[in-house]
This record gives structure tokens, sequence and C-alpha cells, in this order.
């Protein structure tokens, strides 16, 4: 599980995450939506202990997959000895490899160097690191995007098998369908700070809220 | 038994130990990004510790000289680097992590400096000790002929360890957990740290082990040579190791040890068959690495950098207020100061005798070279590490022209700077396809070359023995006049069009296009700046001013000989204009004065003092006034205009607390 309390961060005085606290349980795949420069990905960042918070504290429940926002791998690998050279330094077993091969459905690229891979193609194998050796927290920054619309409910149905298997699941994303698709539950983050917590709801209605809840957020 | 097998064996010996110095330089390169051109110093360091240890010191077990000493003493020598190493991570390098190239290469010149500053200070002070014959006895003691080749203990001790080394470093780096880590943060540090790999881990890693790879060269070279001096290890080995390592690949770990092995027998095998051919070798390996990075630039067995940071690097001096800037002080404020500072000068000449004025020639020298070296590192931002050779060869042109030839002076000197330009236009051309630090190992090969080489052929130089010049007359002005006074008032009109050269151009589009170029070559592309064209005019344009400073120069020295251009000086030149502060003119010349004018002056220029106040001071600026002397010099100016501007504007408006004196009767009545 993932448990955020209180965290913020200032970058040279100007605050960027405040006060954030929200969890996530096992089994449990939260939505972390708000618009651009809403503090996502330096919240994530803080999580995963990349970032120094200033003030607070985030607790992981165990080790974490992260897909960061732009994935940059050893261009030179191959795919499979790649999520080899991953599963070496997170000291993993190498059986762990095959399997994230299968779940992240890269099996037919495992050879192809991860230079020549095409957008989508690179993403699946972020996907596949994130998840290798089902680890108990899965923090995917925009795991969809570059996907085609295919690829995106696989992706979705990897994030879910996962949370189903136990894993606290937490994604960003700017795709409200996406969201309301996917999560059980979303965080709403506007200039650094968690404006709302609630179910999704259907995509539709999600979007009402939350461009009413931005509006809001950003008056006051 | 040929002559071609013996020469192999040597220069396979010398190979092995030129290898492990490019070993440690391509490790730290890849675990930090930073060209640590201090690698051969740090070897010297370490020879002479471990010299020091074996002979001298009173406090170690077994007699002083025995094998049993030696190899206690070797150990602790290379902790002793190590820990150096150690301590230059945590308490520097640490710092410039995201700092761009040129600063983290000039941080390492300044190391560089220190180093040799200490290793003089404390091995090479007075004369005594610079005649001290300095052995590190061998381990194996074998001697044995093959052919008419002798082959020493010291030569079979590089056969054996080297190849151990290496190995274990192939097994270290492949096999386990934390070499591959090593070589995942080398390759990407931030998908390394995703995966929990500490950078700072392998930073320190890579600096000790680079470091104790340079030690064990420098013990198993001086080993080899069998004395040990303070020049075994130079900008010669510098120069050795970075050519083995762009032949092998910058980033490639076995390419170093295969580059060194090139290097080495090739230097043996051209050595061999042309012994009366001075710095040939030192000339093809120039050749060697600009054919090899225009072809191949990432060597033989290296494989490209993904990542371009960004090499440039131009301290930002903040700009005056707007309310400064406009004021019509501005220009009295930088006409009188100029002013003042050439009477000043002026006036120091006049008052001093032969000697000091002597002194002061080289510092017009030197601020000239600064003023080059600001048109093409700091508006362009292209490093040159090989700018001393080109005032030599402003100083060997003039020395032909004028003293062989018989060209009338008036002639020469324009000859002379389009020589100069013409040289470096053609030294420009790589950089056409070289950039950043690759390039900057091509001038300093280039230095290197042209010391050994061209300043030492008999058709250009008369050998070794170098050419006299005896300066002319030029109507009342007599250049020879022992004061050397008119020598400096003509060397200050040559500083004062140089500058105005280099500040009408920083002016004009094409200088724009310099800058823009230097900020980002793409965007700078995008605009229409034609970065060929761009880089040749400002190559052109500082070997220009660099020959004509060569020209004052060897009218100063009256006798011009490769002693005087050794390449050690181009990287000092890099460390004052970076004191003075790069990207200004003013500044650096005020550099050129601090670095080789004041120690002089003040009859403090010990050998070790210059190189340790040199290096320190530039630490200094480097962490913590990157702006250096021109930084200083714009908050003095922000001070004096602010005041200035104060005062004027209180003269202006009346002050408004006491009435107007018209309104006075008034109030009486």
């Amino acid at each position: 599980m993932i448990v955020l309390d209180g965290l913020c961060r200032s970058f040279g005085g100007r605050p960027v995450v405040r006060n954030v606290s929200f969890s996530v349980g096992p089994g449990e795949v939260v939505g972390c939506l708000g618009p651009n420069g809403a503090g996502k990905t330096t919240t994530m960042r803080l999580l995963l202990g990349l970032l120094r918070p200033s003030g607070g504290s985030a607790c992981l429940g165990g080790p974490a997959g992260y897909l960061p926002e732009v994935f940059a791998a050893y261009d030179g690998l191959s795919v499979r000895a790649y999520l080899r050279f991953v599963a070496r330094m997170k000291r993993l077993p190498a059986a762990t490899v095959e399997r994230a091969l299968d779940a992240a459905q890269v099996r037919e690229i495992a050879d192809r160097p991860v230079g020549r891979l095409s957008k989508g193609q690179r993403q699946r194998v972020g996907l596949a690191q994130a998840v290798l050796g089902e680890p108990p927290v899965l923090v995917l920054d925009e795991p969809t995007i570059g996907l085609d619309p295919a690829q995106v409910v696989e992706a979705r149905a990897l994030v879910r098998a996962s949370a189903d298997a136990g894993a606290a699941v937490l994604v960003s994303t700017h795709l409200l369908a996406e969201a309301a698709a996917m999560c059980d539950r979303v965080v709403v983050l506007v200039g650094g700070a968690v404006v709302a917590e609630e179910r999704p709801g259907d995509a539709a209605d999600l979007e009402a809220r939350f461009l009413r809840l931005v509006a809001t957020a950003e008056l006051t | 038994m040929s002559d071609l097998v013996s020469y192999v064996i040597l220069g396979l010996s010398r190979g092995l130990i030129i290898g492990l110095l490019a070993l440690g330089l391509v490790l730290i390169y890849k675990g930090t990004r930073i060209l640590n051109l201090a690698q051969p110093f740090f070897g010297l360091l370490g020879a002479f510790l471990c010299w020091w240890l074996t002979v001298e010191a009173r406090f170690l077990p077994f007699t002083a000289g025995s094998r049993p000493r030696f190899a206690v003493a070797a150990v602790l020598a290379l902790v002793l680097v190590g820990l150096n190493g150690w301590s230059l991570e945590r308490t520097l390098f640490r710092k410039l992590r995201r700092a761009p190239r040129l600063v983290t290469l000039v941080a390492s010149i300044a190391i560089a400096q220190g180093t040799l500053g200490i290793v003089t200070l404390l091995f090479n002070r007075n004369a005594d000790q610079a005649e001290q014959v300095r052995i590190i006895p061998t381990v194996l003691r074998t001697n044995f002929v093959i052919g008419d080749l002798g082959v020493t203990g010291g030569d079979v001790q590089a056969f054996l360890l080297v190849p151990l080394i290496a190995a274990a470093a192939a097994i270290f780096f492949r096999v386990t957990r934390f070499g591959v880590a090593v070589r995942a943060a080398a390759e990407n540090g931030e998908s390394a740290r995703l995966l929990g790999i500490s950078v700072d881990r392998v930073a320190v890693f890579t600096w000790v082990v680079g470091s104790v790879l340079a030690g064990i060269a420098g013990i198993l070279l001086s080993a080899q040579q069998g004395v040990l001096t303070a020049t075994t290890l130079s900008v010669g080995f510098l120069v050795r190791a970075l050519a083995a390592a762009l032949i092998g690949g910058l980033t490639s770990l076995p390419g170093a040890l295969a580059g060194g092995l090139i290097v080495g027998v090739a230097e043996a095998v051209i050595g061999g068959y042309f012994p009366s051919t001075i710095g040939l070798p030192e000339t093809v390996f120039f050749a060697a690495v600009i054919i090899v990075l225009v072809f191949r630039p990432h060597g033989l067995f290296g494989t490209p950098e993904a990542t371009e940071d960004k090499v440039a690097f131009v301290p930002s001096i903040r700009d005056l207020p707007a309310k400064l800037r406009e004021s019509e002080f501005v220009p009295v404020l930088r006409r009188g100061s100029l002013l003042t500072v050439v009477v000043f000068a002026v006036a120091v000449s006049l008052a001093s005798g032969s000697a000091t004025n002597g002194i002061l020639v080289n510092v017009v020298v030197y601020s000239m070279v600064a003023v080059s070296l600001t048109v093409l590192m700091g508006y362009t931002g292209v490093i040159s590490l090989g700018h001393w050779a080109l005032v030599g060869v402003g100083a060997f042109a003039t020395a032909n022209l004028y003293t062989k030839h018989h060209v009338p002076f008036a002639l020469t000197v324009p000859l002379v700077v389009l020589i100069g330009v013409w040289l470096s236009v053609l030294l420009g051309l790589p950089a056409l396809r070289i950039r950043g630090l690759y390039l900057a190992i091509i001038t300093l090969a280039f230095g290197y070359a042209a010391e050994l080489y061209l300043f030492k052929s008999d058709s250009l130089a008369e050998g070794q023995t170098g050419i006299s010049i005896v300066p002319p007359k030029l109507g009342p002005v007599n250049l020879d006049d022992p004061s050397n006074r008119p020598l400096f008032m003509v060397g200050i009109v040559m500083l004062l069009s140089s500058i105005w050269v280099a500040r009408n151009l920083a002016r004009s589009g094409t200088g724009r296009s310099f800058f823009a170029l230097r900020e980002n070559e793409k965007a700078a592309a995008t605009l229409g700046v034609g970065l060929t064209q761009a880089k040749l005019v400002a190559f052109g344009i500082s070997g220009g001013i660099a020959a004509l400073a060569g020209v004052l120069h060897s009218l100063n020295i009256g006798n011009v000989n490769s002693v005087e251009y050794p390449a050690f000086t181009s990287i000092i030149l890099v460390s004052m204009v970076m004191i003075g502060g790069l990207g200004s003119l003013t500044g650096p010349i005020l550099g050129a004065f601090l670095v080789f004018g004041l120690p002089f002056l003040v009859k403090f220029d010990n050998q070790w003092i210059v190189p340790l106040g040199t290096g320190a001071l530039l630490l200094v600026v480097i962490v913590e006034a990157p702006g250096g002397v021109a930084g200083l010099l714009r908050a003095v100016q922000r001070r004096v205009l602010g005041r200035l501007v104060d005062i004027a504007e209180r003269e202006e408006r009346p002050d408004p607390e006491v009435p107007p004196p018209g309104a006075q009767p008034d109030l009486v009545t």
C-alpha cells in the first residue's frame, strides 16, 4: 500500500506540492488527475524517494515498480537483456523476466534493441520493467501515452490484473476516460494541493466535475 | 631477430602503461562525464609518494630501498592516491555534477596544476632536490636480452601486472552487481537512479579506482624508466593517454587498453625507424586522433554517446540595472578607467627598469592571448587547449621571415597575422565535425605536436638551437632598446587594437551569430546562422590575434626556441582566462596580470607557487565566483555608477523641503 501524509515540496521557495495526503490500499487503483503543472509527477517522485520532501512523509508497503514520464532505457540492449539487467539491479530472480515479457506483451519484440522500438513498444517495455517481479506497489506516470487503442485496452487490463493480485497502484493521467475506466478512486491535484478525492463515475460525468473543480480551485 | 619485433616488444611494454593511464581516464569519464586532465599528475604523485616511502621514510619497517619495503610503500602510496581521488570527488566534483563540461574540464586543469604544484613543493623545491637521482626498485630483477633489445624487470612487471588488472576489471564490470551498476550509471545516470543505483557511490568509486590506476601506472612507469623526475609523467603522457582513449573510444574500457597498446607500439616503431626526426610520433598521434574522430567519432571500440551535454559555459555576469545602464556615466567611466589603466601602465614602465619592463611585455603578450581565447572560447564556446602553440607559430614565423629571409618588419607583421589566421582556420576544420571535449583534445595534441615537431624541425626552427631575432627600429622607436620600454609601448598599441577588433566583433552580426551557436548550435542553425562560416571566422580572428601576440613575444625573448612554447602553457592559458572571467575582455587581461605578471613582479615565482596558486585561485573562481575578476569588476562598476547617478540626480532637482529662493521675500512681509 501507499500512504502519503502531508507531503510538501517547494523548488526555490515556490511550493509545488502542498500538504498532499491520501492513500492507496492493496488491490486498489487510484488515479492522480490534474491540469499540467499540478504537481502530479513531483508527487510521484517524492513518494519514490527520488526527491526529498520539504515536509511530510510517504510510506510504501514494499518495493515499488515505477514507470517514469519519460522512460529512458539503455538503447543498445535488447528488451530481454534490459529486463534481465533491471532484475539484477532489483535483486530479483531471472525467471521474473519471462513473466514480465508476457504480462506487458513484449515477448515478440524481446530480442530487438530497445533503441529501435516504436514509441508504443518502448512504453510497453517501460511497463514491463515496472511490473517486473510483481511488486506490491506500482507507480505509473502516464502509462498509456503513445499506445494505440488496442494496446491501451491491454495496458489497462495489465494494471487491473496487478491490482487484483494485491498491488497498490497509483496512476497519473490526463485522459479522463482512461481514469474512469481504470481507477477505483481518483485524486484531483490543482496547484499542488488535493482538491477532491472521489469515485470516478462515468467518463462524461468525470469530465464535467473535473473542469468545475479546476475552475473553482484556480479561482480561489 | 628483426628490428621490428624488438620495437614492438618495447612499444607493448610502454603501451600497457599508457593503456593503464587511459583506463583510469575512461573510467572516470564513464562514471562522471569528467575528462580528468589531472590523470597523469595523479600518477606522478603516486610515483613520488612510493619513492619517498621506499627510500626516505624512516617510520616504515624493512630496510630503505629493499623489495619488501617497496611493497609496503607501493600499497601505502596507492592508498594515499586513492584517498586523494576520494576527497576530490567529495569536496569538488560532486558540486560540479550538473556543471557544463567546460567547467569540469577547467576544474580538472586546476587539480592538475595543484597536483603538479604539490609534487614540486614536496620533492622538487630547490636545486638539491631537482638534482637528486630517484630510483624506484623493481620487484622483478630479471634482465634478459631479446635480439639486441634489453628487457628489464620494469618491462616484465608491466607485462605481468597490467593484463592482470585488465582481467580483474573485466570480471568486475561483467560479473559483479556493482560493476554492472557502475556501467549502467555511466551510460544513463537518471535511469540508474530509478533502479536504486546511487550515482554518488558510482562517482566516488570511479574517482578512487581511476586515481589508483593512475598511481599504479606512475609507479610502473618510473620502475620501467629507471629514474623518476618531475617530468616523468606530464603533458606527454596526458596526450598519449588521451590519444589512446580516443582511438579506443572514450567510453570503452577494453578500448582504452587496446588504444594504449596501439599508441605505444606505433610510437616505438615510428621512433625506431625514423630516429632522426624528432617529434614524428607525436605528430602522427595528432593526425591519427583527427582521422579517428572525423571518420569514427566513437573510436574503434566505443559506442556513440547518447547524451549531448552542454559544453560551452560563460558565467552570467549580472547586467547593470536598467536605470544605471542608460546613464551617461557608463561610457565616461569605461573610457576613464581604460585611460587610467593605460596611463598607470605607462607610468610604471617609465619608472622601472628593463627587467620589470620585460615582465610587463610578457603580460601584454598573455593579455593578447586572453583576447584571442575570449573570441574563441568566450564568444563561440569552442575550447582550445593549444593556443600557446599558435603564439609559437607567430613567433617562429616572425623569426623566419624577419631574421632569416630579411622581410621588412612592416611587412612581416601582417604576413605573420595572415599565417596565424590561415593555420588557425586549418585547425578549426576538424571543429566542423568534432565538438566539445573531443575538439579540446585535438587542440591539446596540436600543441604537443607543435612543441615537439614543428618547433624543433630543422627547416622552421634551426633544430633545437632556435633563431635569434634582433628587434627592429621603427622610425624613431627603437624596439631593441635595452630598457624594453618602447617594446612595451608598441605592445600596448597591439593589445588595444586587438581589444578593439574583438569588441567590435562582439557587437557585429558575426559576433551575435557566435553567441547564438555557443548557446545552442541547433537553434542557431534554424535561425540561419552558418555554423561552418561562423566557427571558421572565430578560429581565424582568434588565430590572427594569437600570432600577433607571437610577434611581440619573439621580440621580447630574443631567441625563438621550442623551450619557450611547451604544450602545458596552453592549459594554463585556459586557467588564466577562467580566473579573469570567461566572455569578458577586461577580466582575462587582469587574469593574465595575476597569473603571469604579479608573481614575477613581486619575485614570488617559485616553481611551485605559480601552479599551486593558479590552481587554488581557479578552484575558488569555479566554486565561489564563476564571474572571475570580471564579475568583481562589474560589482565595483555598479556601486560607483550608482553613487554617481545619485549625486547627479540630487544636483538636478532642487530639494523640495527648502523653499525656492524667490518665495522667501513674501514670507517676510
